[in-house]
């Protein structure tokens, strides 16, 4: 809302709801009111517009700023009539009023800044300099690991006997020589370990034993160790083994980096067993892998085992098991280096290295297979006798002799008890299936039996002697499958074994 | 028919046994029965024998390995026998720890 509070020629006060004054002048020639400045109109009036009193101020100039209209030059107050003035009074003072608060806010606005932006700055500046010295602390700390990683690779170096061939190393002795120094923790003995590379292929590991004997191990060019225990004189030299060097060391294990494995070759596996200490580093395969196929190896017998002792299924299950343990036992004898000898490829004579090749490959099968020749062996009196055909197993498992025929473990194991009884299928649509499973449900007493249960009650009954001759009288053929057997006369006669059914309700 | 099961427990006395620990038991038999089986099968081949079988078990197949296994150790029936009868009076006299340690040192 607002109202006119006074008029003056052209220019129109007015006076708004909130008690704010504007002032409006009209364009004399569109009649468009545009917006003037209060002060500006006052001043331009001759009055102090701070205070708007009738104080007679020099003659206004008329400038760019002023109001486009020609305000007359009057005498004050004069030319303002009693009710315009107040009322302009009052609307330059709010003005003034709200923008000296405006400017105040700008300038406590300002101050605020002026706190802040310096106090970005001096995080800022705080970070980039901490950051540096944190980077700084790092490189140290990095230089100081790197150092002392570097340090104790040496001091396992000289402790396992092995030489390090530095690129830089010159051939003179006394430029690449290494040493560490260690202590036994009894304190009875110091050995002086030093790697020194002297010709190409050769380098030298001399100390003092615990018990005080001083030892120097050299590796020829040819990669082969050995040992002298006259001290310094290094006169007589004896082929060592890794033992004797480990021993001397007061290593209880560890291995001797072996010409086919350089020192720079990797990381150093420690052997699980004399057996494969003695074996060329290259050739043993990766404990993890082993581990990997030990664990899969189990996995498969174990599987197997239970396959064949369960009979739940067809022996294809077990065969499947084996065959898996098989691959896995072919993967690690490849891996272990498995393979025949160039000698007896060449069909030539065995020599006592191809013989030592062949104790190896003995040593490596017994390592690597022995486990699943073994698990092979044990099943042939089961899963064997299967899957080799008719001509060799044990002929135990009912029915799985191949030749249509029960084996005689079949029938001991079937006929054992000799305990048996006759039972007839009473009614059409009664089967061999449902007497196995009233059968066993009895023998478990009253617990339902597993399907599986009944199956293999159902076929190893089938197979009982006369049982299966009577089938084959009945349908003209022999049934072998429960599924056949459902199909057998009323008044069907067949025996049950009590042996049978007690081994199955054990499960 | 060779079953290794609760059973075999009962006979060798191991009655006072958790579920975990008959399974467990029964597991070391069967895996030292294996290993040892294994050992006698592998010490009566010759040498011309050793190289045939490995040959075998990194090119041949599970079945053709088997057969040639069975029919080069055609006494493994005695061999498995005999071994699981030691194993049982191992376990008798001395407990399923001793057939544990004793296959743990023979496979290094």
């Amino acid at each position: 809302m607002s109202e006119t509070a006074a008029n003056y020629g052209d220019v129109e006060a007015v006076k708004y709801a909130d008690g704010a004054h504007h002032l409006y002048q009209a364009d004399p020639e569109t009649g468009k009111r545009r917006h003037i400045e209060s002060d500006e109109f006052l001043a331009g009036m001759g009055y102090e517009p701070a205070t708007a009193e009738y104080t007679r101020q020099a003659t206004p100039a008329t400038s760019g700023d002023a109001p486009s209209v020609n305000i007359p030059v009057v005498e004050a107050p004069t030319g303002l009539s009693e009710a315009a003035l107040p009322a302009v009074a009052e609307g330059a003072a709010s003005a003034r009023e709200v923008d000296q608060e405006m400017a105040a806010q700008v300038d406590a606005l300002s101050m605020r800044l002026d706190e802040i932006l310096p106090a970005r700055e001096h995080v800022e500046q705080t970070i980039s300099e901490k950051f540096d010295q944190l980077e700084e602390r790092l490189n140290r700390r990095f230089e100081e690991l790197s150092r002392r990683l570097q340090e104790m690779e040496t001091e396992l170096a000289a402790q396992r006997g092995e030489t390090r061939a530095y690129p830089s190393a010159e051939p003179s002795e006394a430029a690449t020589r290494v040493m560490a120094s260690t202590t036994a923790e009894n304190g009875d003995g110091q050995r002086e370990l030093g790697n020194r590379i002297g010709d190409p292929g050769q380098a030298e590991v001399r100390g003092q034993n615990q018990e005080g004997q001083p030892f120097i191990y050299r590796r020829r060019a040819d990669g082969q160790w050995e040992v002298s225990r006259n001290g310094d004189q290094a006169s007589e030299w004896f082929p060592a083994t890794a033992d004797d060097m480990l021993g001397d060391l007061g290593i209880v294990s560890a291995s001797v980096i072996t010409p086919e494995r350089p020192a720079a070759s990797g990381p150093t596996k420690l052997p699980r067993s004399e057996e494969a200490r003695s074996q060329p580093a290259a050739e043993q395969p990766s404990e993890e892998v082993e581990e990997v196929d030990a664990e899969a190896m189990d996995e498969a017998l174990g599987a197997a085992w239970a396959a064949m002792e369960s009979g739940r299924s067809s022996y294809d299950e077990a065969r499947g098991h084996l065959r898996r343990a098989m691959e896995i036992w072919g993967g690690q004898a490849s891996r272990a280096g498995g393979g025949t000898p160039p000698a007896a490829e060449a069909g030539g004579p065995v020599s006592p290295e191809s013989a030592g090749v062949t104790q190896e490959r003995r040593s490596r099968l017994r390592r690597h297979g022995r486990r699943a020749i073994g698990a092979l062996l044990v099943a042939g009196g089961l899963v064997g006798a299967f899957f080799l055909g008719r001509h060799f197993g044990y002929d135990i498992v009912p029915g799985q002799g191949g030749s249509g025929q029960p084996g005689e473990g079949a029938r001991k194991a079937a006929e054992g008890a000799g305990k048996f009884r006759t039972e007839e299928l009473r009614y059409y649509g009664d089967t061999i299936w449902a007497h196995g499973k009233a059968t066993l449900t009895q023998a478990m007493g009253g617990k339902t039996p597993k399907d599986w249960q009944i199956w293999e009650w159902a076929r190893q009954t089938m197979e009982l002697k006369g049982n299966k001759e009577n089938i084959l009288n009945s349908q003209g053929h022999w049934r072998s499958t429960w599924e056949g057997a459902r199909h057998l006369p009323v008044g069907f006669q067949f025996r049950i074994s009590e042996a049978v059914t007690r081994a199955i309700a054990r499960g | 028919m060779i079953k290794i099961d609760t059973d075999l427990l009962e006979e060798l006395g191991l009655t006072n046994l958790t579920i975990d620990q008959k399974n467990d038991t029964i597991e070391s038999i069967k895996h030292a029965l294996d290993e040892r089986v294994g050992d006698r099968a592998i010490d009566s081949l010759t040498d011309d024998q050793v190289e045939e079988l490995e040959k075998k078990m990194m090119n041949g197949s599970a079945e053709d390995t088997a057969e040639w296994l069975q029919k080069t150790v055609p006494n493994y029936k005695n061999i498995v026998d005999d071994v699981l009868e030691k194993i049982k009076n191992e376990v008798k006299s001395q407990g399923i720890s001793a057939v544990t340690a004793q296959d743990t040192d023979s496979s290094q």
